[in-house]
């Protein structure tokens, strides 16, 4: 892996809200109150060029979120995503790859002009014929045959549709892939060509991965670093070995402790209690408290920063 | 376990087919199996091959024109294959309880959970009183683990969080304390932590009440951490059976090889998965011999042409000629 110390995207202190209040004639005929949904809260990471870092946690957390704003899907509410210079000297260009492969391929279109779009769009080759060898191009980096750009989306399975989104992303040449749950719609034997197919391109093509997964044993296989969230927050940020070494905070060590693990499995284990609070109303201080084994008085009132540790990591937490 | 007990569920040789205007498509091929009171069998494979209709079939939910082609399914010794709508309704929820995959459209968002629990007592158990069945359904929630189950009880659907909802499902089915509960991928649409709790709980209810469950999902973990015994299938057919520590630590059939090898384990990490090449047939294109033939790296000319039987391995039976005469 080309890893190097650039960062290819620096995030910094991105913000999102929502609006999710009740319609104005229900808050005016009700007396509802505003109610704004903190998406994603004071979030700093930054990706290094020709690494991965990923973003872990359970749903609403905000993972997906941060995903779409920085793709620009969304725009933040307050702070920065800054993108590196790629090779052409214009910033780092974004493409993103999504979970689900069938809903994300139009139905009605062929392959290849699903592929094409993006080249079409963009005006990224100029005759028709250099957009056919593109294509052809592109099926092949994937492993799809020529042939295949003829059918539609219902004639290929799961893992060779999510091949075709590959392609779709990677015509435009992106430098910067947005993976939100690429796999996790797919079987596992499926899952790890899949996986497979995306390092090699990171090796091949030079690319820098954002990837968005709750699979931890996912996202150890494909990172350099990892990032926990939790109600919004990153609570620990740290290198995978350093992570899953040495969990620092306690919903990592949660939520290492409840995968399942096949190779050994914990089958009489206590069973954890508590759930995610709604994101609507985060619990005061640490979000965390309510289900952490640690938490004292001063969790529930006092907020703790994200704080560097000597090994490089980066915890949330009064007590770690 | 399944010798010294009658088994609750005996399934055998099971055929399954969907007769189309191209012809018929089988998508159960003589499915055998039997789970034992109070003992969880996995059943795992991919997308398509097969498990959740198994599921449905024990159910008697096949969707039109789907039906059973031949082979029984015996609940306790009786046959239940072939019955009368009306006959299979009363065995549904009173014998077997379902468990779904998605919580949200397994409960009715129009009623409580009190009042949908308790029309499923009402239903199977008719001598109940409405008052008996509230006080019933306030047991079964707190039963499952729901906090405060008094209040919760007058609660509509989405009032609860998603592992919440799983559970009030899981009581539902638990209404009329059934021998046998078909859970399919019941923690799939949870999180991780959720998902643990989930497990535990029917784990513990199973062993507790000695209810015989059937355990549908593609999560090996979630095998390894709840199931007694694993059935894999591929493309309709079972192809391996066994307890699931032998199967899943010293799997016999390279289908199940190959997919332990494929999960990126928690405990290394390696530069290359190990992965499976290419994808299970279709139904309407299932080669010759064995079926998963043509990806298998270690097939000969004999997995070309004839069908392997289950044969005992060391880890319980599989459905592989090398471990049943050799594959040349």
């Amino acid at each position: 892996m080309t890893r190097s110390d650039t960062a290819a995207l620096e995030v910094v202190h991105l913000d999102k809200t929502f609006d999710v209040s009740a319609s104005f004639l229900n808050r005016l005929v009700y007396g509802r109150k505003r109610q704004m949904l903190h998406a994603v809260n004071d979030v700093t990471f930054s990706v290094p060029l020709g690494g991965c870092v990923s973003l872990v946690g359970e749903s609403g957390c905000g993972k997906s979120t941060v995903a779409r704003l920085v793709t620009g899907l969304y725009d933040p509410s307050a702070g920065e995503i800054r993108f590196a210079p790629g090779k052409s000297g214009a910033p780092l260009s974004a493409q993103m790859i999504f979970q689900d492969p069938y809903a994300s391929l139009n139905p009605r279109w062929r392959v290849k002009n699903i592929i094409a779009e993006p080249l079409r769009e963009l005006k990224l080759r100029n005759s028709e014929a250099e957009i056919t060898e593109r294509v052809a191009e592109l099926l092949g980096i994937v492993g799809l045959n020529i042939a295949d750009g003829e059918k539609f989306p219902h004639e290929f399975s799961g893992g060779q549709r999510q091949r075709i989104s590959i392609a779709r992303a990677l015509a435009s040449e992106p430098e910067f892939l947005v993976c939100d749950e690429p796999t996790s719609a797919l079987d596992v034997s499926v899952q790890a060509q899949i996986l497979n197919l995306m390092r090699r391109l990171q090796d091949e093509l030079g690319l820098t991965y954002l990837f968005i997964s709750h699979d931890l044993s996912v996202v150890r296989h494909m990172s350099d670093r990892i990032a926990v969230m939790y109600l919004g927050r990153i609570v620990e940020e740290a290198e995978t070995e350093v992570l899953f070494a040495d969990p620092k905070h306690p919903y990592t060590r949660l939520l290492l402790e409840t995968i399942p693990d096949v190779n050994e499995p914990h089958r009489d284990r206590e069973i954890v209690a508590g759930e995610v609070p709604s994101p609507l109303a985060p619990p005061p201080g640490c979000t965390f408290h309510t289900r952490c084994p640690l938490a004292q008085a001063q969790c529930k009132v006092e907020r703790p920063e994200l704080r560097h540790k000597p090994d490089g990591s980066r915890v949330a937490c009064h007590f770690a | 376990m399944a010798d010294d007990k009658r088994p609750c569920l005996e399934v055998q040789n099971l055929v399954v087919e969907f007769p189309n205007r191209h012809g018929t498509l089988t998508a159960l091929n003589d499915v055998s199996l039997s789970i034992a009171p109070g003992e969880i069998l996995g059943v795992v494979g991919e997308s398509g091959a097969g498990k959740s209709m198994t599921g449905l079939a024990i159910l008697g939910l096949l969707e039109r024109p789907g039906r059973v082609a031949s082979g029984d399914i015996l609940l306790e010794g009786r046959s239940i294959v072939g019955l009368s709508d009306n006959e299979m309704e009363k065995v549904r929820g009173r014998e077997i309880g379902a468990i779904f995959q998605d919580p949200l459209t397994s409960l009715n968002p129009l009623f409580t959970v009190g009042s949908q629990l308790g029309e499923t007592i009402r239903q199977h158990l008719p001598n109940t009183s409405k008052a008996q069945a509230r006080t019933r359904a306030i047991e079964l929630l707190r039963e499952v683990g729901i906090p405060g189950p008094d209040e919760r009880v007058d609660h509509y659907p989405h009032q609860f969080s998603g592992g919440m909802r799983q559970r009030v499902v899981i009581a539902l089915a638990l209404a009329a304390r059934p021998k046998l509960i078909i859970a399919d991928e019941p923690t799939t649409a949870l999180d991780v932590s959720i998902q643990a709790q989930i497990t535990g709980l029917l784990r513990r209810l199973c062993k507790e009440n000695g209810t015989a469950v059937m355990l549908v999902t593609h999560d090996m973990g979630v095998i390894a951490e709840t199931a007694d015994r694993v059935a894999v299938m591929y493309a309709g057919r079972l192809i391996e059976i066994g307890p699931v520590e032998q199967v899943l630590k010293n799997p016999s059939h390279p289908y199940t090889r190959g997919l332990m090898a494929s999960i990126p384990a928690l405990g290394a990490r390696v530069e290359k998965l190990n992965q499976i090449d290419g994808a299970m047939p279709r139904l309407n294109a299932i080669p010759p011999g064995c079926a998963f033939n043509p990806r298998c790296r270690e097939a000969g000319p004999r997995c070309r042409q004839d069908l392997p039987v289950l044969a005992p391995t060391p880890a319980g039976m599989a459905a592989c000629w090398l471990h049943n005469g050799g594959v040349a």
